[in-house]
């Protein structure tokens, strides 16, 4: 008996299938077929991937501040503030407040969130350090109640290291300790210097539970995912590495439960990047161009580049993709795209692509909206307001905004260079970023 | 190599949609070997073999460290996944035996073949070789064997 269905590769390699007697084409495996393969998994690496958002969280500590504010950390070491009329906020609105918290021990509370997501170390008991800090604020409140202003900032860290003094008996070891533990905890100082090994083996370890990487898959798979990240240098050997994934993946049944989250790593990383200006991704320019280009069946990149000669120009393509021939294969990869979805089609490309780097996206997210509070997105009314205004400039803007937020450059490195990543138009693009954005927020 | 899929094969047990992509991911790189020709030059003729060899090994390892260390797989799936060949049933007998933990290919270890009726020279654990060397005065010259492009599966390196 003839089969009518037949298996043919797309140029990206992904496999579809072509009915001979229906003239039909389909990316999902027909059904009747002998051998059942759990039909159409998508492309998703990793099945945790979508289980890590629904993770419960359980508030740890809480720390009173002044006018009835409350903040909140939980055990995924996030920090939530409490208003008066008891409602969780992301951002703290209460001027007072603020400034408490700018005057409390820094470390001490970094060294508290890392205790939260379940940091131990035999030396420091987490609840004196709990109640050193509520200690501590009871002070400051009083303090910046009985003379409110007056008292400049020199004055009140001198009453904080007095305090300091009081509370802890003086034990150079254990301060000598304490610090050790907060440096290793900033992640501020080279990794490199961190002379002890276990001490590395178990960020990496930890490094590798935060990604929720697959334990059914192998190293050279799961690498990739996390080598842009900065723990994974403090283990040396690409074999060595490979033998702690492989014991992590053996106790995996062990310890599952135990989920330690380290976001307190590369913040001085971050903060530099944070600094520069909006710069947009290799491939978007070029992207923008092809859209704004009429395709045809038999377009090719030659076509492309004569029609747009000035926009090349413009947009100074060249200096973002200097070799000709990888403007060409982009081009290429592109056109295919266009050639053969139309836009609600590229539209659903796009989702399903972001949606498989949903892990690294909220990781990214959190860790910016942990670091900063000033945000830069936009209300949702705004963004309306925005679009109905057409104007391309601004849209644009927002469009690098929101890939500056999710940190492009850095974690999802791997998902810019993916040419699906540039089947959108900004102004399309910009939109279902937006709303996926929109979405991973709305869930904490 | 797989075996092909036909209508009296058996269905794959349950749990094989989890590491399905990974097997698909060795499929594809060995695909990429297949797309790439030999080269001309003499001494590089066999590398796209070795290439090939790697992949067949890391496909084997894998599985063997799915039901052996990871323990993530049932049996059922196991002897499913060797039936099919996705694992080269021999290899993993090797190495569950003491000594041949890393063990890189068959072939490296049937003394009969070679011409001195020794063993594979990558199967010499690497300070063995360094002190040999030393002896002599050398440098330890072995960077691949010829058989599978394997430089050195002792279990001791």
């Amino acid at each position: 008996m003839r089969r009518p269905w037949k298996e043919y590769t797309a140029p990206n390699g992904k496999k579809y299938y072509y009915n001979s007697e229906t003239k039909k084409t389909q990316w999902e495996r027909p059904i009747f077929e002998s051998r059942v393969k759990d039909d159409v998994v998508p492309v998703n690496r990793n099945p945790q991937g979508s289980s890590a958002l629904d993770k419960i969280n359980i508030p740890v500590y809480v720390i009173p501040l002044s006018n009835d504010w409350k903040l909140v950390i939980w055990n995924n070491g996030t920090k939530f503030y409490i208003d008066p009329h008891g409602k969780s906020q992301k951002g703290l609105e209460d001027p007072d407040s603020l400034e408490l918290l700018d005057y409390i021990n820094r470390d001490k509370l970094i060294l508290l969130v890392g205790f939260a997501r379940g940091y131990m170390s035999s030396h420091i008991d987490p609840d004196v350090v709990y109640d050193e800090i509520l200690e501590e604020i009871e002070q400051m409140k009083q303090d910046l109640n009985g003379d409110k202003g007056s008292e400049s900032n020199d004055d009140i860290e001198l009453v904080l290291k007095d305090n300091k003094d009081a509370n802890e008996p003086v034990n150079e070891e254990e301060l000598e300790l304490q610090r050790q533990l907060i440096t290793n905890l900033n992640d501020v100082d080279e990794p490199n210097t961190i002379g002890n090994n276990t001490e590395a083996k178990k960020k990496f370890m930890e490094l590798l539970d935060n990604f929720h990487l697959d334990k059914f898959s192998t190293w050279r798979i799961e690498m990739k995912k996390i080598e842009s990240q900065q723990s994974f240098f403090l283990i040396e050997s690409n074999n060595e590495r490979e033998q702690l994934f492989e014991e992590w993946c053996s106790n995996f049944q062990t310890v599952n439960s135990d989920n330690y989250e380290d976001g307190l790593e590369s913040d001085s990383s971050m903060d530099e990047s944070d600094g520069d200006e909006l710069e947009p991704t290799k491939y978007h320019y070029l992207s923008h161009i092809i859209n704004k280009t009429d395709i045809t069946n038999d377009t090719i990149y030659q076509d492309v580049r004569k029609q747009q000669k000035s926009l090349f120009k413009e947009f100074k393509i060249k200096e973002f993709i200097t070799s000709k021939k990888e403007q060409e294969q982009f081009t290429s990869k592109l056109l295919f795209y266009y050639k053969n979805f139309d836009l609600e089609e590229r539209k659903k490309l796009f989702v399903h692509l972001i949606n498989t780097y949903k892990v690294q996206l909220s990781y990214s997210l959190q860790h910016s909206l942990d670091t900063d509070d000033k945000v830069g997105l936009l209300s949702e009314t705004q963004f309306r307001t925005l679009l109905e205004e057409n104007n391309s400039f601004e849209i644009e803007t927002t469009l690098l905004r929101l890939e500056q937020l999710i940190n492009v450059q850095g974690l999802l490195n791997k998902l810019i260079e993916e040419p699906i990543y540039y089947v959108l138009g900004i102004k399309d693009k910009t939109v279902e970023l937006f709303n996926i954005l929109n979405h991973l927020m709305s869930i904490p | 190599m797989p075996r092909i899929a036909t209508r009296r094969t058996k269905m794959a047990p349950e749990g094989f949609a989890k590491i399905e992509p990974t097997l698909q991911d060795f499929e594809k790189r060995l695909q990429d070997i297949q797309s790439t020709g030999d080269s001309k030059v003499g001494v590089k003729g066999s590398e796209n073999l070795w290439k090939i060899m790697q992949v067949h090994h890391e496909r084997s390892r894998y599985v063997y460290m799915l039901f052996y260390k990871r323990k993530l797989i049932s049996r059922e799936l196991y002897l499913w996944l060797l039936r099919e060949k996705y694992a080269d049933k021999q290899l993993i007998a090797k190495w569950r035996k003491k000594g041949y933990e890393k063990l890189c290919c068959l072939r490296c270890i049937q003394s009969g073949e070679s011409n001195n009726g020794t063993t594979c020279i990558c199967r010499v654990p690497r300070a063995q070789l360094e002190r040999d060397a030393e002896k002599k005065g050398m440098e330890v010259t072995f960077k691949q064997c010829i058989h599978c492009g394997c430089n050195g599966c002792a279990s001791t390196d």
